[in-house]
């Protein structure tokens, strides 16, 4: 009785607290024309920098997205006036060259030409801020996420990660985390910006769902704000109350999507207690 | 130019009605005679010339004015028995007249119109008038009747769906409503994620709603004007009444203080979720809950003065697992004077205090801090109404607003207070001007005009921006920043071609300075309120409407086609990949026009054993700003092609009460992705244009039964039960896309929905 009584109650406030209930539907969504899409990496550690292209599906195609190959693509360090040839190697639609390894404070330019097509672009790797490590505030016991509860998820789901930082900024500095759990890529595009004005203070922690021995690697790119800009769009059509989803501008020419970024990047991996 | 000849048409008309030859002045109040309750818009008729009808105010005082001789005046009020008066004239006259209430109410509940063909006579357009005891009948959630949600089963007038706080009229967004409670304007009305509003039926007299074509007495927004009338309080006899509810308790109190003079009234409402909450270990650190309080005291301290205070304070509070609250809020006080001067000249004077304000507390073992944002109004009004003659019914005043938004305090308790922004000040000031005028037997006019200023006050930063919308510098000066001056003209007439038909036509400027910027169609309590600045203009709209109005049958079947079209300026959205957390939000907006136009059809049933109403409008409403859609048209977020509302109400005995509502809804237009492309390994959606896409459509049966309870020696009392959405319809409340959890090689869209089939039952007593 007790317990028949227990259930309805919950299943009364879950139905209060906007979990509601969940279907597929089907939408009649339009067509759309294949775009191109490039996406550049001039990374300061060997072997990451990188050129990948691919193409727009419509929206019910299978997600075995079509990889672009016979691209001629090469990248220019500005600051050094030298020209790097990347080329396609193991990976059909990435073009790569183990020579490029990318310096702070220099300007690199993209250029792509697919077919008779050339799309070109700008990037700065910013100097950034050293990271000193990272640390493992548990909120284990709080179930859910930070927003409503889900009513299924057990304790400690989420965990919140801090990054500190050995120099204070005194700039606007913007970064991207790329977080990998048990070496899996999340899926999150997670854009970050601390402003000089916030002090060094506060600093805005990572909410992961982990559990007791995952291995938590994080990735801390700092790049420049126009390709903050285009991330942070991007991470704006996701979630149920994005204000105006909508492609944001990338900084690539000639109507391709994707973006260049020339980024330095800063590894650290915990453990989860 | 033109405003001046405008102005000079003003005098004129004016001054010439003072000039007309001497008459006797009948005024007086009108009551009711078991509560002592002023009675709105009741009606005084001249039998010896029918075509002549009188209402009495918002504070039941009417006057009129006939030549020397005897006449027959006919006082009359829905659910209430007509009273006749003979009287020969020979000086100004001061009649006050009690109504008693009909013996069976039940078999007489007009819905709306006070007088049977009021519809039909009356000049102003676009009016939804709502008799609060229509709500009782009516199924509704969680069984609490809800004067908010019913007005929203009228044509024009729509509902932001399950779980949405806000509604829009004709096109307008959620924050062009002014929603005025006793004068106080309301800034978030809605109670529990919008299942509720904040008026308790129980304390409120009368409901008018403006769509756009409010006379020059109101201002301030684009789409409408709501104006809510608290119950003054019983002055003749004690009177408790309230209600148990499945989710809630209500109770109203009110009676005399001194028998006929004076009186008072208290109603509380409160929810009792929370309590359920803490009796298990999973839900004991959340709560959920809300009240609201609403007071009146109203003393008649002389044969011509009158003095009102009410006042109504009203919490929402949400609480997650000890480490979030949220809680907001209405605050709101009035002082209201009416004084009569002489037979003619009516006065009010009122002093409005609102306070609006929500607060958002985290806490965690790192970061704690609290953010409150609020708006704060103190508003004072005059209103002269001036009855020169029998076909002219002028109100004069002015209305001064002072604003303080506070647009997010950022408090850590353990630095001292950082603010992202101070809160900014501003200066609403209006002086109007309109006029009633019965300008033949068949043809009546209502003309105005509205002078309003907004004054954006110096003493915290605005910023300047360049055409990127980054700001270059901030400016700090004491003094005004900018002061905007609008002029608001306002023209209603009707053209009765016979006693139960007329054509009505209306033009209406409107102008709004308060804005509010949601990331959704209706609202959430995180909502940010802004004033104009530097960079935010005024919003300014044009209606014209025009309007067939028809009734049947001796009055019982009333039909209205009504169709407008509205142009603004200065309308407010989002840019592309809008951030909604900047500090200076204004770099997020663009400024552009919008238009909105439709057609709106009431066919009603008012009298007998069945009464009901079918509502439809066919509408649009879009928008064009530079920087978004390629800078093409573009639907508006609360654009919907279709709105029908189907209402019945059966009487089958004196115990037992039946009613239905059926509503449809095309789906608001929203922006979905045409296609998909893969970045850092995941799946990123593409989008074409703004608001391309529909949700799905939205339609919902609602079925309620009241059951009158033997009658008790100390109190009467009736059940109601009402099943919402009796077909169990999945409306879409969100919609996201994502990889599918059966095929990751798909993509899906996933449909979130709210309730469905929500039965509930509650009690409501009145003691004897």
């Amino acid at each position: 009785m007790k317990t028949s009584r227990q259930n309805t109650i919950i299943i009364f406030l879950a139905l209060l607290l906007l979990t509601g209930c969940e279907k597929e539907i089907n939408i009649d969504l339009n067509k759309s024309n294949p775009k191109f899409v490039i996406e550049g990496d001039v990374s300061n550690i060997a072997g990451n920098s990188k050129v990948r292209i691919s193409k727009t599906l419509d929206f019910d195609e299978n997600v075995l997205y079509p990889f672009v190959s016979g691209a001629f693509v090469t990248i220019t360090d500005s600051t050094l006036n030298r020209i790097d040839t990347l080329t396609e190697k193991t990976i059909p639609g990435t073009y790569t060259n183990p020579d490029l390894i990318g310096i702070t404070g220099h300007t690199y330019n993209l250029i792509v030409k697919i077919d008779d097509q050339t799309y070109s672009s700008t990037s700065t790797m910013p100097i950034g801020l050293t990271l000193d490590s990272i640390i493992q505030e548990n909120l284990a016991g709080t179930g859910g996420d930070l927003g409503i509860p889900e009513g299924t998820s057990q304790p400690g789901d989420i965990i919140q990660i801090r990054p500190y930082y050995i120099n204070p900024h005194t700039a606007d500095e913007y970064y991207q985390y790329v977080v990998k759990r048990n070496d899996r890529l999340l899926n999150n595009i997670i854009p970050r910006k601390e402003m000089a004005s916030s002090g060094s203070s506060f600093i805005f922690p990572l909410f992961i769902k982990a559990k007791k021995n995952d291995v938590i690697q994080v990735d801390m790119q700092f790049v420049e704000k126009k390709v903050y800009d285009y991330l942070y769009g991007i991470s704006q059509n996701y979630g149920q109350y994005s204000a105006t989803p909508s492609n944001p501008e990338p900084n690539i020419s000639n109507g391709a999507l994707g973006y260049f970024k020339a980024h330095t990047s800063q590894n650290k991996t915990i453990i989860i207690r | 130019m033109k405003y001046q000849i405008i102005i000079i048409i003003f005098i004129l008309s004016f001054t010439s009605t003072l000039l007309l030859a001497q008459k006797y002045t009948i005024s007086g109040y009108i009551t009711d005679n078991n509560t002592g309750e002023y009675l709105i818009g009741a009606v005084v008729r001249v039998k010896n010339s029918p075509d002549i009808g009188y209402g009495t105010n918002n504070y039941g005082f009417y006057s009129l004015s006939l030549a020397k001789g005897s006449y027959e005046l006919e006082f009359s009020y829905i659910g209430h028995l007509k009273e006749s008066v003979n009287i020969t004239l020979t000086a100004n006259q001061r009649i006050n007249v009690t109504l008693k209430e009909a013996p069976n109410k039940l078999q007489e509940i007009v819905i709306t119109s006070n007088n049977d063909n009021a519809n039909v006579r009356q000049s102003q357009m676009g009016l939804q008038k709502l008799n609060v005891e229509v709500a009782g009948k009516l199924p509704v959630i969680f069984g609490e009747k809800d004067i908010l949600k019913i007005l929203q089963l009228f044509p024009g007038i729509k509902s932001g769906g399950d779980g949405q706080s806000g509604f829009t009229v004709r096109g307008g967004t959620i924050d062009q409503n002014l929603i005025l409670l006793d004068d106080a304007p309301i800034y978030n009305a809605s109670h529990l994620l919008g299942f509720f509003s904040t008026f308790n039926s129980d304390a409120i007299k009368d409901v008018s709603l403006y769509k756009g074509t409010a006379p020059a007495q109101f201002g301030g927004r684009l789409s409408s004007v709501v104006d809510v009338k608290m119950n003054d309080g019983n002055n003749q006899n004690f009177d408790v009444k309230g209600g148990i509810g499945l989710i809630s308790s209500k109770i109203n109190i009110e009676g005399p203080i001194q028998k006929g003079k004076s009186s008072f009234l208290f109603s509380g409402r409160r929810t009792y979720v929370d309590a359920f909450l803490k009796l298990f270990d999973r839900f004991k650190n959340n709560s959920l809950s809300f009240y609201d309080l609403n007071a009146k005291l109203n003393f008649k301290t002389s044969d011509r003065d009158r003095l009102f205070i009410s006042g109504y304070l009203g919490r929402d509070a949400l609480e997650l697992n000890k480490r979030m609250g949220i809680n907001w809020g209405n605050k709101t006080g009035t002082v209201r004077w009416n004084h009569l001067f002489n037979s003619k000249l009516f006065s009010n004077s009122s002093l409005i205090y609102s306070d609006y304000d929500y607060k958002i507390d985290i806490e965690d073992p790192h970061n704690e801090f609290s953010i409150l944002s609020s708006i704060r109004d103190w508003n004072l009004k005059q209103t002269f109404q001036y009855f020169p003659d029998s076909k002219n019914e002028w109100k004069l005043g002015y209305n001064i607003i002072y604003h303080t938004i506070t647009p997010g305090l950022i408090n850590f308790p353990s630095a001292t207070t950082m603010s992202n922004e101070e809160p900014r000040n501003g200066m609403e000031s209006a002086i109007f001007a309109t006029n009633n005028w019965q300008a033949t037997n068949k043809l009546k006019i209502n003309y105005g005009i509205r002078f309003s200023s907004f004054m954006v006050l110096g003493g915290s930063d605005y910023y300047n921006l360049n055409a990127d919308k980054n700001v270059i510098d901030t400016i700090q000066q004491a003094g005004p920043i900018e002061n905007y001056l609008n002029i608001e003209p306002r023209l209603s007439l009707s053209y009765s071609i016979s006693e139960s038909c007329s054509f009505k036509m209306a033009y209406t400027r409107n102008t709004q300075n308060l804005h509010l910027i949601t990331n959704s169609v209706s609202g959430s309590p995180t909502d940010k309120w802004i004033m104009d600045s530097n960079n935010v203009k005024p919003e300014i709209s044009d209606q014209v409407s025009l309007g067939y109005f028809r009734n049947f049958d001796d009055n019982i079947y009333e039909f209205s086609v009504e169709s407008y079209y509205k142009s603004m300026q200065n309308q407010i959205d989002y840019k592309d990949n809008a951030d909604i957390q900047v500090p200076v939000i204004e770099t997020q907006l663009l400024y552009g026009k919008g238009r909105a136009y439709g057609l709106e059809v009431l066919l009603r049933k008012s009298k007998g054993k069945f009464t009901g109403w079918l509502g439809y409008s066919l509408s649009r409403s879009e928008k064009q700003i530079e920087g978004i859609n390629k800078n093409h048209w573009y639907p508006a977020r609360q654009d919907r092609t279709h709105d029908i509302s189907i209402v019945g109400m059966y009487e089958i005995s004196n115990r037992w009460n039946v009613s239905a509502i059926w509503v449809y809804r095309t789906g608001n237009a929203i922006s979905f992705p045409s296609g998909k492309y893969m970045l850092e390994g995941q799946t990123v959606w593409l989008y074409t244009e703004r608001n391309g896409y529909r949700m799905p459509a939205y339609h919902r049966l609602d079925l309620g039964a009241t059951y009158k309870l033997k009658e008790h020696k100390l109190f009467n009392s009736e059940l109601s039960f009402s099943l919402f959405n009796a077909y169990g319809r999945e409306n879409p409340y969100i919609i996201t896309f994502e990889r599918s959890g059966n095929d990751p090689n798909q993509t899906v869209a996933i449909q979130t929905s709210l309730f469905r089939w929500v039965p509930s039952i509650s009690w409501n007593f009145t003691l004897k």
